[in-house]
């Protein structure tokens, strides 16, 4: 949500410069984020969003074009198809990566081309590279994680510290990610930040926990994330309480004792009714 | 069979015995018409809520139970009454009321099949009463409901058909005018009857067993009624009280029906010589006793509460003494419970009309009292109820649920007609038996 | 002796159905990406089993994909699933009435979702108090259903299939918590929702039979939160599992025990023993003053 903030006011001032070019094409809002998982995982994405019925609501079926910019030339890296909620992904081609890992930064647009329904717009985003190193320490029965973030100097080597940038540590539980550690955990002097992993936090039944280490929406560097797998989480026992003979359970879970006394008791009275039908037939034999 | 009664005196018994089967008055088709007709308008109700729904009712979210359980409840406390006459008043050797056990096991019979019609017609989905026996969890207390209900009914028929054999041997042999089906079903139903004294000793020891087993099923189809609330966390029916309190409440409803019954059916089946008035006055005290029961239960259900005034259990009993339901909460208990009572005691009040008139109230107050059991308790539930429309916060119930449950009553009674027609009100070998007992005891 | 006769014909027959029918949902699966190998893009889902997989969007991405009757009464494995009211966040915005009411087909006069006004005594002050079943551990519900209609799963959720239910009402009578509903006359047939019934996504409703809140199961097995939750503007909402110990309410993840503890965290009447899955946060330190509603706050949070 805060990153519409600045994207709006810039929709603003386009809008005033626009003012005299009289015409009933929509006006949409262009967002445009990046995330790195890995050296070859990166992707590019856009969010559009244009203004219906008084608020900004998602624009569905736009094609944007994704490009990478230089000094003097633009080259494509695929175009996007919005989707319901206004968002469309781009996986940046491999063919792309290795050109990219020789750069230090990266200015993305992302433009949407005039056509019947809108008008052209365009939206850059300039990242600067960094790398994201996770290590998972034991030290003194504490159990830590350490996340370091490194970018290329000069030279192109990457060699110098990132600091002073707030970095998260998360776990994947279902349907979100955990936060742990403390509430601001930044980047210090040498480009790292520590935590101490929790050790009540449940993990699957071996223990197994999902750890993610994140830097999220930089304005300098995008986002940044790396997953790992930690065996450090108290292991999970399930009891499957549908399994158990209780008065909620299933017909068929029945507690004993219940089905022992109703049963009895419908085997003693049907039991005498039938022997009085039998009876009944004993009158009928015994006439003479 | 005893001689000590001469042949005339044997026939006359019989013949005023067997007289309402024999010959049929107009008056009571006239009755059986009416009766088809009031049933005619409540199948034509059932057959609205069938096509749209229990939106024809009145019960909503809130009030999701209505008249149709409190007449269920009803109908099966009525149905206590066959144990309460043919068991308990037999087995304690009160021998006054043999001519009335035949009448009480009709009774029970036809209100407990009415009881059971009751409740398929509560279900939202009549048409998957398959599926609690397909499905059926013994956990649930509907389910008990069901298999007591089936076990008193099966129990009841078997009291009545029982009791029913020497008769039937003499409808068999006496009532050689009625169709040739009335013939052959007499024939068929006297299982060979001779009276030889090895039958005579089967019938007694079936008959014991009968009426000791029916006791605590009787007592059990009321009580597993009374779970159904009571398993509930409902005011009024969190109660640890209920299954006496509604066993007693049934017995003494009971009494009153047998009063009633006995009231009209001396008078149109001209049996009065066989229903005297001593008949009125044993159970004019009967009743007296079996109220003052039911009223130490009353007490000890609403006088805890009352004295704590917990929460939704307070407003509840807010609600019965000084609220909207104040009105027919007094007068079930003043009209229906503490006025009989008090007026019984006299003996002039326990003749028949008197006495008839008496009972009417205890019925009344009887049937109101399963209402104000079971509906009031569904208004007070622990969180308050908001954001529903004008008609979830009342109940009054719809033409079409009283049509239903009148037509419930004219089935217990058509039911009870019928079978009067086939078979003989009151028993008549036991009657020649007693009454050449006393011969040769005096 | 009858009855264990039945509980191992059930059993078989259980079982030839279960294996019969993942039998089927397996060909079908297969059948489904070979159609589909055109679409690329992955979403994770939940599978039976509690696992989270990646399948094809296209496939997710269908109209409808409600699981079978059996499916639903097997529950998520390794799930224990709970929600958070926190009541100091509530204003009665009633969003989630409405995105309830629209997922699963219901009209208002009988929600899944109330919000109910509260005032514990004269001298405190009202709040507004969110309410929808409490899928409770010691279910009074699923107690006194006669023909199992309505039952807990091993994830905690108690559902109601309305293919099973007879409409003895019982559970209403039972159910402290006023959280269910009945159909009592015939239900509107939902718009464009072509869709097979299934007791986790609660549509269509059946005339003359009960339903009432069920957490959204077939939300939560494509690893999504429950429409109230998502819904709701002030994040009043939490929803996770108990397992993991941690929920969320869209925005923000908490750990459960920590919320629960630090926040004084309680169960609605606790003291009937039910054992609901549904905690509640008090009414303090309040994000809005409470202001009562009229009828126009109604209808505007409806449009």
């Amino acid at each position: 949500m805060k990153i519409f903030v600045p994207y709006s006011l810039a929709g603003l001032l386009l809008l005033t410069t626009c003012l005299n070019s009289v015409q009933a094409k929509e006006k949409a809002k262009i967002g445009l984020s990046y995330l790195k998982t890995g050296a070859e995982q990166r992707q590019l994405t856009v969010e559009v969003k244009s203004r219906m019925d008084n608020r900004y609501q998602p624009v569905e079926g736009l094609t944007l074009g994704l490009y990478l910019e230089n000094d003097s030339e633009s080259e494509l890296l695929g175009n996007v198809v919005t989707d319901a909620k206004g968002k469309g992904i781009l996986m940046i081609p491999s063919s792309f990566i290795s050109k990219m890992n020789e750069m230090s930064e990266f200015n993305f647009v992302a433009r949407l081309e005039d056509n019947d329904g809108y008008t052209a717009k365009e939206k850059d985003l300039l990242i600067r590279e960094a790398f994201l190193d996770v290590d998972y320490i034991i030290r003194d029965s504490l159990k830590l994680i350490q996340a370091s973030v490194k970018e290329k100097d000069s030279l192109g080597n990457t060699v110098l510290p990132t600091v002073d940038v707030e970095i998260k540590f998360l776990v994947e539980r279902p349907f979100s990610r955990l936060p742990i550690g403390g509430k601001y955990n930044m980047l210090n002097k040498e480009g790292k930040a520590t935590i101490e992993f929790p050790d009540d936090l449940p993990g699957d039944s071996m223990g197994h926990i999902s750890v993610v280490v994140k830097i999220e929406d930089s304005d300098v560097y995008g986002n940044i994330e790396k997953t790992g797998d930690v065996i450090w989480g108290v292991p999970t026992v399930f009891d499957d309480a549908t399994i158990k003979r209780t008065l909620w359970s299933a017909g068929a879970n029945a507690p004993y004792p219940l089905l022992v006394l109703v049963n009895s008791l419908i085997a003693a009275v049907w039991g005498i009714m039938l022997f009085i039908l039998i009876r009944i037939f004993h009158i009928k034999k015994a006439d003479n | 069979m005893d001689n000590t009664l001469n042949q005339a005196e044997v026939e006359k018994i019989e013949h005023d015995l067997l007289n309402h089967i024999t010959h049929r008055k107009k008056v009571h088709n006239i009755w059986l018409g009416f009766l088809l007709l009031v049933i005619a308008i409540g199948i034509f109700a059932y057959y609205r809520q069938l096509r749209y729904g229990l939106i024809v009712t009145s019960m909503r979210d809130y009030t999701s139970w209505g008249v149709y359980i409190s007449n269920f409840v009803f109908f099966v406390a009525i149905s206590l009454v066959g144990s309460l006459v043919s068991s308990i008043l037999k087995l304690s050797k009160a021998e006054w009321s043999t001519p009335l056990t035949r009448l009480s096991e009709v009774i029970a019979i036809a209100s407990i099949i009415c009881a059971a019609i009751i409740i398929i017609v509560d279900m939202g989905r009549p048409d998957r009463f398959i599926n609690v026996l397909i499905y059926g969890r013994i956990q649930s207390p509907i389910i008990w409901d069901v298999i007591i209900i089936a076990t008193y009914l099966g129990l009841s028929v078997l009291l009545l058909y029982t009791s029913l054999i020497p008769d039937l041997a003499i409808c068999r042999d006496k009532l050689t005018t009625v169709p040739k089906w009335q013939q052959k079903l007499y024939r068929i139903l006297a299982m060979n009857w001779k009276g030889t004294p090895k039958q005579n000793a089967i019938l007694l020891q079936i008959s014991t067993i009968l009426s000791i087993t029916i006791i605590p099923v009787a007592f059990a189809i009321h009580t597993v009624t009374s779970w159904l609330f009571s398993t509930t966390w409902r005011p009024g029916w969190d109660s640890t009280n209920l299954g006496p309190y509604f066993v007693s409440g049934a017995l003494m409803a009971g009494a009153a029906v047998i009063v009633i019954a006995m009231y009209f059916l001396r008078k149109s089946l001209f049996l009065k010589e066989y229903i005297t008035l001593s008949h009125f006055d044993n159970m004019g005290k009967l009743l007296v006793l079996l109220s003052l029961v039911y009223l130490y239960f009353n007490i000890n259900e609403y006088l805890g509460p009352a004295f704590k005034m917990v929460g939704v259990e307070g407003e509840h009993i807010t609600e019965l003494f000084t609220g909207k339901y104040a009105a027919m909460y007094w007068l079930v208990q003043i009209g229906g419970l503490i006025l009989p009572i008090v007026v019984l005691i006299f003996k002039k009040a326990r003749t028949p009309f008197p006495l008839m008139v008496v009972s009417f109230m205890v019925i009344l107050g009887a049937w109101f009292k399963r209402y104000i059991i079971v509906i009031p308790s569904l208004q007070h539930p622990y969180l308050p109820i908001q954001d529903v429309d004008e008609s979830y916060l009342h109940y009054i119930p719809s033409w079409e649920e009283w049509a239903i449950t009148l037509a419930s009553f004219g089935g217990v009674l058509f039911i009870i007609t019928l079978l009067l027609r086939l078979f003989p009100l009151i028993p008549i070998s036991e009657t020649i038996h007693e009454k050449s007992a006393k011969n040769s005891a005096s | 002796m009858k009855k264990t006769v039945n509980n191992r014909r059930s059993f078989i027959q259980f079982g030839l159905t279960s294996g019969a029918l993942m039998l089927a949902g397996a060909t079908a699966f297969f059948q489904k990406i070979k159609t589909t190998s055109a679409s690329t893009e992955k979403v994770k889902v939940l599978t039976t089993d509690g696992k989270v997989m990646e399948v094809d969007k296209a496939h997710v991405n269908e109209p409808c994909h409600p699981v079978s009757r059996t499916l639903a009464r097997q529950g998520i494995k390794g799930k224990k699933f709970v929600m958070v009211v926190d009541l100091s966040r509530c204003r009665n915005a009633r969003k989630c009435i409405s995105s309830c009411e629209k997922a699963h087909n219901i009209p208002h006069d009988r929600p899944f979702i109330k919000v109910l006004r509260m005032q514990d005594n004269e001298e405190s002050s009202p709040y507004w108090m969110p309410k929808k079943c409490f899928h409770c551990d010691n279910p009074p519900c699923v107690k006194v259903c006669p023909v199992g209609a309505t039952y807990k799963r091993s994830d905690g959720i108690v559902l109601v299939d309305n293919e099973r239910c007879i409409g003895c009402r019982f559970c209403m009578s039972a159910c402290p918590y006023s959280a269910r509903v009945f159909n009592w006359g015939e239900p509107e047939k939902p718009e464009n929702y072509n869709c097979a019934y299934s007791p986790e996504t609660s549509t269509p409703s059946k005339i003359g039979t009960v339903e009432k809140c069920d957490f959204c199961p077939d939300m939560i097995r494509e690893n999504k939160l429950p429409h109230c939750i998502t819904s709701c503007p002030n994040g009043v909402l939490y929803f996770g599992d108990k397992l993991s110990d941690s929920v969320t309410n869209g925005d923000e993840t908490v750990r459960l025990s920590e919320m629960l503890r630090d926040k004084g965290g309680y169960r609605y009447l606790e003291e009937l023993g039910t054992e609901p899955n549904v905690y509640y946060l008090p009414p303090v330190n309040r994000l809005f003053p409470f202001k009562e509603m009229d009828e126009n706050d109604v209808s505007q949070s409806e449009i």
